[in-house]
């Protein structure tokens, strides 16, 4: 509810379309100098805080060298490349870098706030109210540069169960569904007073080895793995058909992306092939357990239902060349801190993949704090530096290609699938936006079908 | 006229629209009533197809468990041999959430579930089968019908626990979401509680979600008070006030009932376009009918009224008047027959005339030989006499008398007959009834003396002035008392009477004499019509027409072997002061 809230409320300098190209948001323009070091930004006359300020270049200075200063620098590695940020007139901004990077202008994104009186402002369309009974109730923001949004009013709140949200809904208390489970969904879409928007999501599910392991040292051993996975069969069977198959952790939408390099397909004796050549040929008998060339556990957080499908369709596929996948489910925050402690064999995880190579940087480069399974792959790290520092299209491109390559010859994780989410939104409302791509961020742009403005949850 | 329009336009109406209406009546309703029937049973087929997939659907996932069941029970399998085939099943068999392996005492021992198993053997619902029961349906948190199929497993008759599985009934929903009778026909599913399991509708949609409960339905009411499970059907009023045709469909073996709702305008528009049609057809086939028959009763009906005009006109004694049937049928027969008809008898009526004229001229010259011989004798004779005695002064003297008395005889028939040619006019002046009555009562007394008759007279006290004409009225009164003298006997009696009725002065004649045959009376006054043996017959005639022409009136009243009276009025004179100085 907050980050959904937080969508609509800040805004960056700028912002990532769907395919990974970047967009003008409160920075109007931009210009670089030719060795990548220094940026300038023109930032938007018309843009304003929600306590009236306009979002000026110290402001902006403020906000960004907050974030440079928290976590958002972790998972961020372009604000890492900033050396300073300079403010030479109220609506322009240099920024001067260690070094050339490629990754400056989608973190850029982050969203830029203003702090007063101990409370943060964004600059989005709508207006954070206070969160009172578990709601979040905001209001549009009359001096939105992109103009006032046709919906007076926002309403956050959140429901336990699709169900309950659902209910609401057909009380007419819910316009819209922030995110509709698969089962729900066929339900939903046949409801005649709800439109549902389906999209899928820069997030791929993945069993994702602890590089530390023995067994997983071997690459030709998380290849075999790889290659026993049905992932058609998965994405049927777990998911209903409402996801997309892959097996590397990159963006298939993203514009550098290389359709041509080859996939690792499902073939079970390729994968027996390989295990072989990995000497993985004996079985182990373990009490309890069924015999297998190698015994590991896969941790994924309980009571979630279709992570406990996928684990299954998962652990089946591997059963049949000998490989037993225990599966263990544990509650989310013992979750957490056996990942972060790097307390687990695999983990079942959905993982951003991104619109930009920065994701992939942040998880899979050896040097990344976030890359807590220990992968460090030589050819993957290779990629993703010259991904970061590439000076254009053509050297990105190759990077992005590479990098494809690395990961499914050195692959760190078996991803399964991406997945695909749904809103949905009553009727009342006439929703802009691109087929197939996320409405939220559109939101300021939908109308009541009925022409007037009012409050919607 | 009026009577054989209405008979023919009923002979019509029994003949032809009643028979077409009855016909109508019982196509209409014959059709309605078999379309109407036609629809419910193929709403009824619907249903039990629904429910008959369901049950196969149902069973088969229930089939699918007790295979399970039977591969875990009593095998000897390892714990984790066990675990992997309810994981598999799972996985193989989407429609199973989640399997479970209980021992005897609840406790599970293996489950397709990685971590705690949620099920538990469902302690109410539907006993499938001796050994399998399967819970009440539920709407989970992701909007899905659930129902959990709990299987006794039993090893040489002692209980050795359960497997329970959780079932998702999807495709129960795909499969009433595929069922649409018409446009607006859906199919639900409704569980022995009376909840709302499925819709095929999208707007009702939120009903399965909410878990309304139908047991105020009027349908599943009816179908709950139903005996014998079968399909059974029902009109009612939808919630939202739509009339609904409703069918229904047990689904035996879980209690839960198929039905299948239409709009009634919906599922019978069929009917209800035929039935307008044969109405539309019969309306047609009875307006031709009603303009064949009146056109044809027309061409029927005018013959005969043009018989009756040509009768009429013939019974109005317009000879002459022919009738013109141009159809060559009967009528034109009868027509022809009318014509010919009316030509024998304007040949017949000239003849009847002609022998009336001959009749006619031999009475007048009868009645003028009577009339005239006796005078013309009487002169001739006293004539001859005179010459004889001529001498005699008393007899010469007696015979120019009767010359001169037959000469103003003959002269009186002489006048009769040239008043009937030409009505002499009558002058009008005040003058006293009484007086006239006097005045001609004395001057026929002789007269009547002669005959042996005694004439009487009565004269009203009260003023009897009437507008006449005293020499005319003198001629009436003489005629009316000669007449009696001549049909009374000798010693009967003739009296003339007056009296005041009203504004009315009334003088009457009556006799003692041989009366008039009543079928005399009508034509009494008409010309030379008489009841004496001789004689012109123009008396009366020449009496009613003087009173006539003195605004009177005149009537008679007679009883053969008693006599007769004739009764004049006339009325009274506006000017009595004038009256009464003439009468002085």
């Amino acid at each position: 509810m907050q980050q959904a809230s937080r969508l609509v409320s800040s805004e960056g300098l700028t912002t990532l379309s769907r395919d990974g190209r970047i967009v003008a948001r409160l920075a109007e323009s931009w210009t670089t100098s030719a060795d990548g070091l220094n940026w300038t930004f023109r930032l938007r006359p018309n843009a304003f805080f929600h306590d009236g300020s306009p979002v000026d270049s110290s402001a902006v200075k403020g906000s960004l060298e907050r974030s440079l200063a928290g976590i958002d620098r972790d998972l961020s590695p372009g604000l890492g490349d900033i050396s300073s940020i300079e403010t030479p007139s109220s609506h322009e901004l240099i920024i001067r870098m260690r070094e050339r990077s490629t990754f400056l202008l989608d973190a850029l994104s982050v969203a830029i706030n203003k702090v007063t009186a101990g409370s943060t402002v964004g600059a989005g369309p709508y207006m954070s109210g206070k969160s009172i009974d578990g709601e979040i109730r905001m209001e549009a923001f009359s001096r939105y540069y992109g103009g006032t949004p046709q919906i007076q009013s926002v309403v956050w709140k959140a429901y336990p169960t699709v169900r309950t949200a659902w209910a609401g809904m057909m009380r007419g208390e819910v316009d819209f569904l922030y995110e509709v489970g698969q089962d729900a969904r066929e339900f939903i879409e046949g409801e005649a007073s709800t439109t549902v928007f389906p999209f899928s999501r820069q997030y791929a599910y993945g069993v994702i080895f602890n590089s530390r392991r023995d067994f997983f040292k071997d690459r030709r051993v998380r290849r075999a793995l790889n290659h026993a996975v049905n992932r058609s069969a998965l994405v049927q069977s777990a998911f209903g058909g409402h996801a997309r198959p892959t097996d590397i952790p990159s963006w298939p939408e993203h514009w550098a992306f290389d359709s041509s390099v080859p996939r690792m397909e499902y073939d079970p004796a390729k994968a027996l092939a390989l295990l072989e050549a990995a000497n993985v040929t004996s079985f182990k008998v373990m009490p309890g357990r069924a015999p297998a060339r190698i015994h590991f556990t896969c941790l994924f957080p309980e009571n979630l239902p279709l992570w406990e499908r996928i684990a299954l369709v998962v652990q089946r596929d591997l059963s049949d060349i000998g490989i037993d996948m225990e599966l263990q489910s544990v509650p989310i925050a013992q979750f957490n801190q056996r990942l972060v402690a790097g307390d687990f064999d695999t983990v079942l995880l959905e993982i951003v993949v991104g619109n930009s190579a920065s994701r992939p940087y942040t998880f899979w480069h050896g040097a990344s704090k976030q890359n807590v399974w220990g992968y460090s792959s030589p050819t993957v790290d290779s990629a993703l530096d010259t991904l970061r520092r590439a000076s254009d299209e053509q050297e990105y491109r190759q990077a992005f290609r590479q990098f494809q390559l690395a990961t499914g010859d050195d692959p760190p994780a078996v991803f399964l699938a991406l997945s695909e989410t749904t809103r949905a939104v009553s009727k009342r409302f006439e929703v802009v936006a691109p087929a197939g791509s996320d409405i939220l961020p559109t939101i300021a742009d939908w109308r009541l079908a009925d022409g007037t403005r009012r409050g919607a949850n | 006229l009026k009577g054989i329009t209405s008979r023919f336009a009923a002979l019509l109406a029994a003949a032809g629209i009643l028979p077409l209406l009855l016909y109508g009546a019982v196509s209409i309703f014959s059709l309605r009533d078999a379309t109407r029937q036609s629809v419910i049973t193929g709403n009824e087929n619907v249903a039990r197809q629904v429910a008959e997939q369901i049950g196969l659907y149902v069973q088969t996932n229930v089939d699918i468990l007790q295979s399970v069941a039977g591969t875990l029970d009593d095998t000897n399998l390892e714990r984790w041999q066990q675990d992997r085939i309810l994981k598999h099943a799972v996985l193989d068999f989407p429609e199973f959430r989640e399997i479970t392996l209980f021992d005897a005492t609840g406790t599970p021992l293996a489950s397709s579930r990685v971590g705690q198993s949620k099920l538990v053997f469902p302690q109410s619902g539907t006993e499938f089968s001796p050994t399998t029961v399967v819970s009440p349906i539920d709407i989970d948190d992701d909007l899905l019908p659930t129902a959990v199929v709990g299987i006794r497993l039993s090893r040489v008759g002692v209980s050795s626990g359960s497997l329970v599985g959780e079932i998702r009934l999807e495709e129960m929903w795909r499969m009433v979401d595929r069922i649409r009778v018409g446009e607006l026909g859906y199919a639900l599913v409704v569980a022995p509680n009376g909840q709302l399991i499925a819709h095929g509708n999208p707007n009702e949609k939120p009903r399965v979600a909410r878990g309304d409960n139908l047991s105020d339905q009027p349908l599943v009411r009816l179908l709950r008070e139903q005996r014998e499970a079968a399909p059974t059907s029902l009109e009612y009023t939808s919630t939202t006030g739509v009339q609904m045709l409703g069918v229904a469909a047990p689904l035996a073996p879980l209690g839960w009932t198929v039905m299948v709702e239409q709009p009634r305008s919906e599922a019978y528009a069929v009917a209800d376009q035929l039935t307008r049609q044969l109405i539309f057809i019969i309306g047609l086939a009875l307006l031709v009918t009603v303009t064949v028959g009146y056109f044809f009763g027309r061409s029927f009906i005018r013959p005969i009224f043009e018989l009756m005009r040509g009768t009429n006109a013939v019974a109005e004694g317009h000879l002459n008047e022919r009738v013109t049937i141009t159809s060559r049928d009967e009528f034109k027969q009868l027509g022809d027959s009318f014509n010919t008809m009316a030509d024998k008898l304007v040949e017949l009526t000239e003849d009847v005339r002609k022998k009336e004229r001959q009749a006619m001229f031999g009475r007048m010259a009868a009645g003028l030989v009577h009339d005239l011989s006796h005078p013309i004798q009487n002169i001739g004779n006293s004539c001859k006499l005179i010459v004889r005695v001529f001498d005699d002064p008393e007899y010469r003297l007696t015979f120019t008398r009767t010359i001169d008395r037959e000469i103003e005889t003959l002269k009186r028939v002489l006048d009769d007959l040239r008043n009937v040619a030409r009505p002499a006019p009558v002058e009008r002046f005040p003058l006293d009834v009484n007086r006239t009555v006097a005045d001609i009562v004395e001057s026929m007394r002789g007269y009547a003396e002669e005959s042996g008759i005694a004439l009487e007279a009565k004269f009203t006290s009260q003023p009897a002035i009437i507008e006449g004409d005293a020499f005319a009225l003198g001629r009436v009164y003489r005629n009316l008392l000669t007449n009696g003298v001549q049909a009374t006997q000798a010693g009967g009696r003739v009296t003339i009477a007056t009296t005041r009725v009203g504004d009315k002065v009334e003088v009457s004649v009556t006799d003692t004499g041989s009366g008039i045959p009543s079928e005399r009376l009508g034509a009494i006054f008409d010309d030379f019509v008489t009841t004496k043996k001789r004689g012109l017959g123009l008396g009366l005639a020449i009496t009613k027409r003087i009173v006539e022409q003195l605004d009177g009136t005149i009537s008679v009243t007679s009883e053969v072997g008693k006599g007769t009276t004739f009764t004049m009025q006339f009325p009274v004179a506006q000017q009595p002061v004038a009256v009464a100085a003439a009468a002085g």
